[in-house]
């Protein structure tokens, strides 16, 4: 009786252990704003007021960049394309200089 | 819209500007949806919720004869039940204000704690179903296997607890009050990994624990244990024997229309789970579907004391006799005498019940 109470702790745990290591249940948002897709287009330097970064690990599931426009509008780009990493480092040179 | 004056680029800009522009997908309506129905929803579902299953509690607590597993089953899933509802009002916050405002801690808590509550109720779920079967399909072998499992029912429960606290450790983990920023910035509690960790990797595994735990795992154990206790029942001549399958046959239908719409839409979200260029649309729809769903699958433990312990014959005939002992004893000069006669025979009606079944000592 002692053995299969031990058995059936030890699978118990070995099992809890198992999922503790896959992670477990929870319960995300779906009523955020997210970007589910790129821009096809390039958006000029000066036509960008700023940027936000939307990341897959949190809320949204892809990663993108978010650029706001001087006209208002949020632009989504992803984030690997090589104008954006220039936008994004004329951008943040431009906020350095202003801080300074 | 445009009151920029494109005529220094190289780009083209302005002709096709809208519609080479991919602009997030605005949720504002759903947003809209969420703050009204989520805490009506949830307060609803706290409320009955708690008061049925503080009276199940209340009922166990005090009921002193020996309970069998399923019993002692019934009286963990109230408990996890109760943890789970406490934690809507929370939730119903959150929704009405559209931002978390009650801290990181509590937002792991909360989290967490709905997450160790709801899988727990479902493997209890499972258990009951397993005690079941062996109470009546292995009736001959059942009065020695039972009384054995019942000498470890604590220990059984306490395997239950640690393995829903184990399975929802994620939640503890990855939830997070981070501030989200795309018109505005607010506070959001939701799931935040590491950002070096594959996360559509990670939120697809999450995703299917929590189908499996919260629904494949638990059907699974009521499909076959219910399908052989209507089997072996239905070849027996008994009274009883069509009540207990109307019971059983009410169980499963009630489980099925509450976790079902709930698990389809999270099966339609995990096979969506990072695409790229999902429609707003259809992305709308889902989480309209999706809290909809959910509401109606966290009804389900308002149900479970209605289904489970209320059913029981004599579980309500105890139930009433608690009530009216508390009613007695605030009017206790007035009416004594109608109380004792009422528990006398609630007595006689008890002891000739356990006379003639022993399939559950409370319910059914």
């Amino acid at each position: 009786m002692a053995g299969f109470n031990c058995k059936s702790l030890v699978l118990a745990s070995l099992l809890g252990l198992l999922v503790l290591l896959l992670s477990g249940p929870s319960q995300a948002q779906s009523n955020q704003d997210c970007c589910l897709s790129y821009s096809k287009g390039r958006l000029p330097r000066w036509a960008i007021k700023g940027y936000t970064e939307q990341l897959s690990s949190e809320v949204c599931d892809i990663s993108a960049i978010i650029f706001h426009t001087q006209s208002g509008l949020n632009a989504c780009v992803n984030p690997k394309e090589a104008w954006v990493k220039r936008h994004l480092l004329w951008l943040s040179q431009k906020l350095k200089r202003m801080s300074m | 819209m445009s009151n920029a004056e494109p005529n220094t680029t190289d780009y083209a800009y302005e002709t096709d500007y809208l519609s080479l522009i991919a602009q997030p997908c605005s949720k504002e309506e759903v947003r809209n949806f969420t703050k009204v129905f989520l805490p009506v929803a949830y307060s609803l579902i706290c409320v009955v919720g708690l008061v049925g299953n503080i009276f199940v509690v209340m009922t166990f607590a005090l009921y002193e004869r020996t309970k069998s597993m399923t019993d002692v089953y019934l009286f963990n899933m109230a408990i996890a039940d109760i943890l789970f509802v406490l934690t809507l009002p929370l939730w119903a916050a959150n929704y009405a204000a559209d931002k978390w405002i009650f801290g990181d801690f509590m937002c792991k808590m909360s989290r967490g704690i709905y997450a160790i509550n709801f899988n727990c109720g479902m493997l209890l779920l499972a258990f009951i179903s397993v005690d079941r079967y062996i109470a009546i399909v292995q009736a001959t072998k059942s009065l020695k296997l039972r009384a054995r499992t019942l000498a470890y029912s604590k220990l059984i429960c306490l395997v239950v607890w640690i393995a829903s606290v184990l399975i929802s450790s994620s939640s503890f983990l990855y939830s997070e009050s981070y501030s989200f920023s795309i018109n505005e910035t607010k506070e959001i509690c939701d799931h935040r990994s590491d950002e070096t960790s594959e996360s559509p990797m990670l939120k697809l595994l999450l995703l299917s624990l929590q189908l499996g735990f919260g629904f494949f795992i638990p059907f699974m154990f009521m499909i076959f244990c219910y399908t052989f206790i209507v089997k072996s029942l239905q070849q027996t001549q008994n009274s009883k024997r069509n009540k207990a399958i109307r019971v059983i046959v009410l169980i499963v239908v009630v489980f099925l229309v509450c976790q079902v719409p709930h698990n389809i839409v999270l099966l339609v979200t995990a096979t969506n789970l990072g695409k790229m260029n999902k429609s707003c649309d259809s992305e709308k729809k889902i989480a309209y579907a999706k809290y909809t769903t959910e509401a109606i699958a966290f009804l389900h433990c308002c149900l479970n004391p209605v289904l489970y312990a209320f059913i029981g014959v004599k579980f309500r005939s105890y139930f009433v006799k608690i009530m009216k002992d508390l009613w007695c004893m605030r009017y206790k000069k007035y009416n004594s005498r109608s109380s004792r006669t009422n528990s006398d025979t609630y007595h006689s009606r008890q002891t000739s019940e356990i006379l003639s079944d022993n399939i559950s000592s409370f319910t059914i």
